[in-house]
């Protein structure tokens, strides 16, 4: 039908006009690059606002334009990158959201929200100008202006809020009623129009097992930030408990590794994860090799 | 009836009406040279230059009517004499060069262009008078932190300001160590206003992947198809739309894994195009056809380079228009094989293209270059037919139109690091071979011939140069001289031991009287009654009184300014409070040749001061010049001419966002003390000859060029004005030619860079000139536009152009030019271009056509 109207339409309108419009009309769709993904695992795929289906694979270096939305699967991870900014968002798996982005050049900044029905992820958020960020979910709205935060939206349950450093805004779409989440705490926002803030802390120890969706056990476990309602701190072992809304930072615990946790203390005395992060545990070797002749030759091998 | 001559040389006196009507029709062809639809070239001039780093440079030519066969560019340090020449590469029909980072100083660069089209006519650019009036950019950083008023003043002032690298680069984080997995290279510009995406280069470990990363407005981003572990370094260059340059952003990061230690990796990377060009001009026709291919290999510090440009208006009747070129560099040595433009002093060989090889080896503080080749190539020129009576009667062969090939050696050994100290010695010979022209002759019965057209030639150039620099190079002393020899015919060969040696009209010495025997030397030159000067050493000739059929000689060595065939150089610079001031004296003798620098002009000597000043922190300069020249050093006094030019410039670089101005005025003045004209009694008529000179050219040129940000788009909006007039000091008959003219150009020119990846130009020119009687009003009207879509991949470009001369010779013209350059598959371009234009010289018209395919694959 399109192809018709545009052929009746050319033996009207002279060519170079004809030619013209279709330049103007191309601009006029034409996208603006707002963020690129520098990272993605498992199953990460893109949808443009101009395609029906999330079509486009989301692999390092994939461009997001404004209303592009995002899903993952389970595995799978995606980091993307404002161009603005350098704010980021990390995806985790089983999320789905769509990037709203306006671009004002002229002013340098990027007017970012993002709008999410479900997940988790975290985002790090420079400070921003005039434009703020806002994370929308169906319960609430989340803004910012420059911290570090994790999100876990549940459509049923509502949305958790673990602010990392700076503060978040929540507000509850249903009620109106607002909160604002300082570092080291949690909020919380329900279906019912419920929000509020629990303080949260920080631990720290070496992992001597773990299983999955379940728990994680502990040892040498140390305070890093926050406050604790009784004493879990020492050579242990010590059970965290984790559950649907927990988070992990990047991979899963292993034995061996030494991890943080955020999260609080439940009423039965066990801690509960908000987020896991597992430390890096780089490990450098150098080795110098050299022989008779006195040829020499450097081995790095970086190891975790 | 007197008639009026021009006698520079009595012996040769020419009839006035054709020396007017040559003149006439020169510069009547000159000025035409815009008129019939020769077209322009298209340039942004450079804003800035920043010493010590490249500057590219990029231009389209437009409206020819003719396909183009070669651009150049030349260039050099703003306060030097001359040009390097060097070819500039097209690339999907932009022409791109690189003025090396050498000539960028801080007293800045001069540049101009100029295009050979396929009907042997050129365009230059700057449009008038290119290499008198090149262009000129100053430079934007001092060389030293100490000479700036304070710390980053000169780039806060001409270079692009930009956010701090943290801002720029998305991924990765600079000195932070990554998976292999994860390389991704991803640079914002999202917060850097103006950005010329065009002018993008992206390197990783020195090599330029620019052609396979993605480049937008706001994001470039490059995934390595493979990458090592260990350190890599990023490097990426840009410039805004006005073509200053941002400073560059480096960083480094690490890749996870085992550091490579095995050594270093072969890469390979070109690209080849080739081109078919069809052209209809006037009713003729013309197709061309063009290959070229360029390739860069690297092996640690070793690294080849070869380019060829192949094109099938190559004509064994003229000098090549093919070029090859193969460079090895390495740490020591640098090998250049095929057709280069050499440097090797500035008074001997400096940028004339040679094909042959170029060495240099560097043994520091030891270093050497030597050069071999073929500056002009033979070419067999035209056979006389002689008849059969002719034959019988024993008359000789003539030939004509030929051109001998000509051999160059060019050894310069030297010592120093160039920086505080270099000392070099310099022996240069070009010389014709007389059996080039008849090896290219096939069929030859008889190789006696009758030379009908010019004498074989030799020359040799020796030479030293000394460099010396102190305070940081604040005080910098360069001193060049050369001594030089020339044989105007060396048919015959050398003098041998029973010839005698013809030194005037009056002296002649016997071959076995000279201290040293020619012909035992004529592998080095060729010595006979034709060298010039036969003894560069100045002396006085006089008869012995005691026997007068002999001759005393008596040699005057230490009279430097009596050796006719020496060149003498010397340039001071001081850089001290924000001043760079620069005194050089130049003379140059009469018969003073280097057959590998014919841009030196001989018979010249003089001085020139200049200063360059920075104020206000680096966002005014002033540039003022005086020369003084005496031409015709070697003439009666009467007959010298004094040249000398007057010059100050004003440059404002107020900031981002404000207008840029530069002011130039100069003005010169030629004259010589002759104050009457010679009567020279004719048979039916006196003549009169009047050689008195007077001039004086005045030239002002004012440049505005302002930024807007209007209607969501940045334009730029650049108002051009030059006024030019010659004024003859003289009052003469009415009968003499006006040697003065007028030259007046107005152009404006409006820019725009939307927000969307599209570019517009309108411009409109009037030229109004007057030169002998002659008039011309041209005025130009160019409206066109650049659309980029798919991440540049595809670019239309479309341009209108209207022309007409309401003057003299009327006409006017209707050009419309379009292309279209697709990049696919992301190695391959694809470029078609076409240009139609209707001219109408009353009563004749013609409908112009051309067009142009080309087809380029980038590999690696």
């Amino acid at each position: 039908m399109t192809g018709v109207i545009m052929r009746k339409l050319s033996r009207y309108i002279p060519f170079p006009v004809f030619a013209l419009l279709i330049l103007w009309s191309s601009v006029s769709v034409a996208q603006e690059n707002i963020a690129v993904t520098t990272k993605s695992e498992g199953e990460a795929r893109l949808k443009r606002v101009t395609a029906d289906t999330f079509g486009v694979e989301l692999i390092l270096g994939t461009t997001i334009q404004n209303q592009d939305r995002i899903r993952t699967g389970d595995p799978g991870f995606g980091v993307i990158v404002f161009v603005d900014d350098k704010s980021q968002l990390k995806i985790r798996s089983n999320s789905e959201i769509e990037i709203l982005g306006d671009a004002e050049r002229r002013a340098a900044l990027i007017a970012k929200r993002v709008r999410m029905e479900n997940g988790k992820l975290k985002a790090e958020i420079s400070p921003q100008g005039q434009g703020g960020f806002e994370i929308i979910t169906p319960t609430s709205v989340a803004s910012v202006k420059g911290t570090t935060f994790w999100i876990v939206v549940d459509v049923a349950g509502g949305d958790r809020v673990f602010v990392q450093s700076g503060q978040v805004l929540l507000l509850n779409s249903a009620s109106g009623d607002s909160v604002l989440i300082a570092a080291d705490e949690t909020g919380s926002s329900t279906p019912d129009g419920q929000v509020q803030t629990m303080p949260t802390a920080t631990i720290s120890g070496e992992v001597d097992s773990y299983t999955s969706n379940e728990q994680v056990i502990l040892r040498g476990v140390t305070l890093i930030s926050g406050e604790l309602t009784q004493n879990i701190t020492g050579p242990g072992p010590l059970t965290v408990l984790l559950n649907d809304l927990t988070a992990f930072e990047d991979t899963e615990p292993a034995p061996g590794d030494r991890v943080t946790v955020n999260g609080q203390v439940s009423e039965s005395g066990d801690f509960v994860a908000n987020i896991v992060e597992v430390g890096d545990g780089e490990n450098r070797l150098e080795i110098d090799f050299e022989d008779e002749s006195g040829n020499r030759k450097k081995l790095k091998i970086n190891y975790r | 009836m007197n008639i009026l001559l021009s006698d520079q040389d009595d012996s040769r006196k020419y009839n006035y009406r054709q020396i007017f009507h040559g003149i006439l029709g020169f510069i009547l062809l000159i000025m035409a040279a815009p008129i019939f639809g020769q077209g322009e070239i298209l340039h942004s001039p450079a804003q800035t230059a920043i010493p010590g780093q490249d500057l590219d440079l990029e231009l389209m030519v437009t409206g020819t009517g003719w396909t183009v066969d070669e651009v150049r560019m030349l260039y050099n340090r703003a306060n030097h004499q001359g040009f390097v020449e060097t070819q500039m590469a097209n690339n999907l029909g932009y022409y791109t060069g690189t003025i090396p980072a050498e000539f960028i100083s801080e007293e800045g660069v001069k540049y101009l262009f100029v295009a050979e089209l396929s009907n042997g006519t050129r365009l230059s650019y700057p449009e008038q008078d290119a290499h008198a009036h090149p262009v000129y950019v100053q430079a934007t950083e001092v060389g030293t932190d100490q000479q700036q008023d304070s710390p980053g003043e000169a780039q806060e002032s001409r270079t692009r300001e930009r956010p701090p690298d943290a801002q720029l680069i998305l991924a990765p984080e600079p000195n932070v160590t990554i998976p292999r997995d994860e390389a991704l290279i991803a640079i914002s510009l999202f917060q850097v206003a103006d950005v010329d995406t065009a002018s993008v280069v992206l390197l990783v470990d020195g090599v330029n992947v620019t052609r396979r990363a993605q480049v937008t407005a706001n994001l470039v981003t490059y995934r390595p198809e493979t990458i090592l572990p260990g350190t890599h370094t990023v490097r990426m260059q840009f410039n805004d739309a006005a073509g200053r340059r941002y400073s560059p952003i480096n960083w480094r990061f690490q890749v996870m894994g085992e550091e490579i230690a095995e050594g270093p990796r072969f890469e390979l990377n070109g690209e080849m195009y080739v081109e078919n060009a069809y052209a209809n001009i006037k009713e003729q026709v013309e197709n061309a056809n063009k290959l070229g291919v360029a390739l860069k290999g690297e092996y640690g510090a070793y690294e080849v380079t070869g380019n060829a440009y192949l094109t099938s208006k190559e004509n064994p009747n003229v000098q090549p228009r093919n070029r090859y070129t193969l460079q090895i560099q390495s740490p020591r040595v640098q090998a250049e094989v095929g057709d280069f433009y050499p440097r090797l002093t500035r008074l001997g060989m400096w940028g004339k293209r040679i094909r042959g090889f170029n060495t240099r080896l560097h043994l520091s503080p030891f270093h050497v270059q030597v050069i071999y080749g073929r500056s002009q190539r033979a070419i067999p020129g035209v056979l006389e037919d002689l008849t059969a009576t002719e034959i019988n009667q024993g008359y000789t062969q003539g030939i004509n139109g030929y051109s001998f090939g000509r051999r160059v050696i060019g050894v310069r050994p030297s010592v120093g690091n160039g920086q505080n100290f270099e000392l070099g010695f310099s022996f240069i010979s070009a010389r014709d071979d007389t059996t080039t022209v008849l090896n290219k002759i096939a069929d030859l019965e008889d190789e006696t011939l009758l030379w009908k057209g010019i004498t074989p030639k030799d020359n040799i150039v020796v030479g030293s140069d000394l460099l010396l620099a102190f305070d940081n190079r604040r005080i910098m002393w360069e001193s060049s001289a050369a001594l030089s020899w020339k044989n105007n015919n060396i048919f015959g060969g050398a003098l041998s031991e029973g010839d005698t040696i013809q030194l005037g009209t009056d002296f002649s010495l016997p071959v076995a009287d000279f201290p040293i025997l020619p012909s035992a030397y004529q592998r080095i030159f060729v010595i006979n009654n034709n060298v010039q000067p036969f003894l560069p050493v100045p002396m006085d000739v006089t008869r012995d009184p005691a026997d007068t059929s002999k001759y005393l000689v008596h040699f005057n060595p230490w009279q430097f300014n009596d050796y006719s065939s020496l060149a003498y150089q010397t340039d001071v610079t001081f850089q001290y409070f924000s001043n760079s001031v620069m005194f050089r004296y130049r003379r140059v003798g009469p018969a003073y040749y280097s057959f590998t620098n014919p841009y030196l002009n001989r018979d010249v000597a003089g001085f020139e001061i200049s200063d360059r000043i920075r104020l206000w922190r680096n966002k005014l300069y002033l540039t003022l010049k005086y020369e003084n020249y005496t031409e015709g050093i070697s003439k009666e006094e009467d007959s010298r001419l004094s040249a000398s030019n007057l010059s100050a410039g004003i440059s404002l670089y107020p900031g981002q966002g404000l207008p840029t101005v530069n002011v130039r005025t100069s003005g010169y003045h030629r004259s010589n003390a002759l104050d009457s004209v010679r009567v020279l009694p004719g048979g039916s008529q006196d003549l009169v000859v009047d050689n008195r000179i007077d001039n004086r050219t005045t030239s002002n040129v004012v440049t505005i060029s302002q930024p807007l940000s209007l209607f969501g788009a940045e334009h730029d909006a650049r108002i051009h004005i030059m006024r030019s007039r010659k004024m003859d000091g003289i009052q003469r008959p009415s009968t003499y030619p006006d040697v003065g003219y007028s030259m007046n150009v107005t152009s404006f020119e409006f820019q725009s860079r939307f927000h969307f990846p599209l570019t517009t130009r309108v411009a409109v020119s009037v030229n109004r000139n007057q030169t002998l009687g002659n008039d011309v009003d041209l005025q130009t009207l160019s409206v066109g536009g650049v659309y980029k879509l798919f991440q540049n991949n595809l670019i239309v470009n479309g341009n209108l152009r209207l022309a007409r001369n309401l003057g003299g010779d009327k006409f006017n013209s209707t050009g419309l030019e379009s292309s279209i350059q697709y990049r696919f598959l992301t190695n391959h371009g694809l470029t078609a271009s076409f240009q139609a234009m209707r001219l109408s010289e009353p009563p004749d018209e013609y409908t112009n056509l051309l067009y142009r395919l080309r087809y380029s694959y980038a590999f690696k």
